[in-house]
């Protein structure tokens, strides 16, 4: 539909890839690139290839806001079968997690900012994890924080942590994380508790299905995630590139009273054409507007400008 | 008169009288800066071209472009901070130049999106110099490897930015459009960057 629709020749096995033609491409975007002040912007895309059974080629392209091809900025080759056991592996270990799992899975998926208490050799783990498999856009993780004054000495006694960033401590400081960081969700790897988290009909879903996967079928667990989370970026992609190239600042009125969801589905509703609201409606259910919703604000810059012009409307006017 | 203007005005005056020209090639590493300049002073393609060693600092050549002699000044590909000649000799490297070649490797988008990064900090030190910044020439070399840069990036770089004259997409290696770049050299030197804005 809104996917570009592209053709370049594959970095690793030099085969022509038709990007919207084939069932075999994965692909989502990455962040619009930061480079030359060309006429027109260029965005960077992630594809995936199964050009060669049991391989996966990656090849990290540019495409300007025509859709079309300007160059491949790295290649490279993935093993299928290696990359499989060990993502069978993670995903096992954080399902083991118990009932709060959704919520974790919740917060990273949104993108929300996320504080981990436990042991460092587990936060690096469950970093890594989640952010591997689940995160839609990119997450950054901070370093790892052992006491309360290192935490301070970065952060204050009162942080608001930016969106898509990650921030590992060590599992004795959980009550000072908690009060350091009063509006973000602290997840306790050693209670498998989280705080403040919140939860959607999306993440539970995925997880019962997770659960209902018999050990033995372990790649068909690998499979659903992946595909699951590649339909949210793909969703994504076309919605942002649909209202980037649709939108006016004088669209954007009377955000004040409105909830994420809200602001983004008012302005898909003003902003598409009649057919591609329907179309996109077929496609996502509410549960995924709720996951993306702040990744579209943060994606369309006339929309995140009018959002934080809000916010900080709302701070001035607070006693 | 400036002491910078007047400076300028002297260096002219030389370069006139003693017909001599500066070139001045920068980019990223491994964009075959090096080897034009040995191509333009031996006429010698980059046959074994894995052989060439990095350029520490600068790399200074010579060479005969119609009856002028050119001085061609090869700046260090990598821009590490206070280790480059921009940092420690930006007027021995630049100032006066006639022309500006900006190289990036056609296999390598990084180096074409370096290009930016290249052109706003030479432009920013001939702004300091109150001095235009001299014609400049895109340059995407080893069209022998596999293209990793599209030539519409070129010709939409060259057709926005005032200062470029021209793009040429060469290769070294096999000779490819070589002596385009060089004939475009020595136009732009003898004739002024007005022929190739009146030719496009």
């Amino acid at each position: 539909m809104v996917r570009p629709q592209f053709s370049f020749m594959c970095g690793v096995c030099k085969r022509r890839i038709d990007v919207g033609s084939s069932h075999l491409v994965r692909m989502y975007m990455k962040e619009p690139s930061v480079g030359p002040a060309l006429q027109s912007s260029l965005d960077t895309y992630y594809v995936e290839t199964q050009c060669v059974p049991g391989e996966i080629h990656i090849n990290i392209v540019v495409v300007d806001a025509n859709g079309r091809y300007r160059g491949t900025k790295h290649s490279t080759i993935r093993s299928l079968s290696s990359v499989d056991e060990e993502s069978i592996d993670s995903l096992r270990k954080m399902l083991r997690f118990g009932g709060s799992f959704s919520s974790i899975l919740t917060m990273v998926l949104r993108g929300e900012p996320l504080v981990i208490c436990g042991e460092e050799e587990a936060c690096q783990y469950w970093s890594r994890a989640l952010t591997r498999f689940f995160a839609i856009r990119t997450y950054e993780t901070t370093e790892w924080f052992s006491l309360i004054e290192e935490v301070i000495r970065r952060f204050g006694t009162r942080a608001d942590l930016r969106h898509g960033t990650m921030v590992l401590c060590d599992a004795g400081l959980i009550n000072h994380a908690l009060k350091v960081f009063p509006d973000t969700a602290v997840v306790e790897l050693r209670r498998r508790t989280v705080h403040r988290g919140k939860d959607s009909v999306f993440a539970k879903n995925l997880v019962k299905m997770l659960n209902a996967i018999p050990a033995s079928e372990g790649k068909a667990m690998v499979t659903l995630v992946n595909t699951q989370i590649d339909g949210l970026r793909t969703l994504l992609t076309d919605i942002v590139q649909q209202l980037r190239e649709r939108i006016s600042d004088t669209l954007i009125v009377g955000t004040a009273k409105m909830s994420e969801i809200e602001l983004v589905e008012e302005l898909m509703r003003k902003t598409l054409s009649p057919d591609l609201y329907a179309s996109l409606g077929e496609h996502m259910k509410h549960e995924e507007l709720f996951l993306l919703a702040p990744h579209i604000i943060r994606a369309v810059k006339p929309l995140a400008d009018a959002v934080s012009a809000t916010l900080e409307r709302a701070d001035k006017t607070r006693p | 008169m400036t002491q910078d203007s007047a400076d300028s005005g002297l260096l002219d005056d030389i370069k006139a009288r003693k017909k001599t020209a500066k070139i001045c090639l920068v980019g990223d590493g491994a964009t075959g800066k090096t080897t034009f300049i040995r191509y333009m002073e031996s006429g010698q393609l980059a046959l074994c071209a894995t052989n060439i060693p990095r350029t520490p600092f600068i790399d200074i050549g010579t060479t005969r472009l119609g009856d002028c002699t050119v001085v061609m000044m090869d700046l260090a590909g990598q821009r590490n901070p206070d280790t480059h000649p921009l940092d420690h000799m930006p007027v021995t490297a630049l100032r006066g130049a006639d022309v500006l070649l900006f190289f990036f490797s056609i296999d390598n988008f990084g180096s074409f999106m370096s290009v930016e990064a290249w052109y706003n900090e030479v432009k920013r030190l001939f702004e300091s110099w109150g001095q235009p910044i001299p014609p400049c020439i895109l340059v995407g070399n080893k069209t022998d490897l596999d293209r990793a840069v599209e030539s519409i990036n070129g010709e939409e770089w060259v057709s926005s930015h005032d200062s470029f004259v021209a793009y040429y997409e060469i290769s070294l290696v096999t000779g490819h459009n070589v002596v385009l770049l060089v004939d475009a050299l020595r136009t732009l030197l003898s004739e002024g960057p007005e022929v190739f804005v009146s030719r496009s």
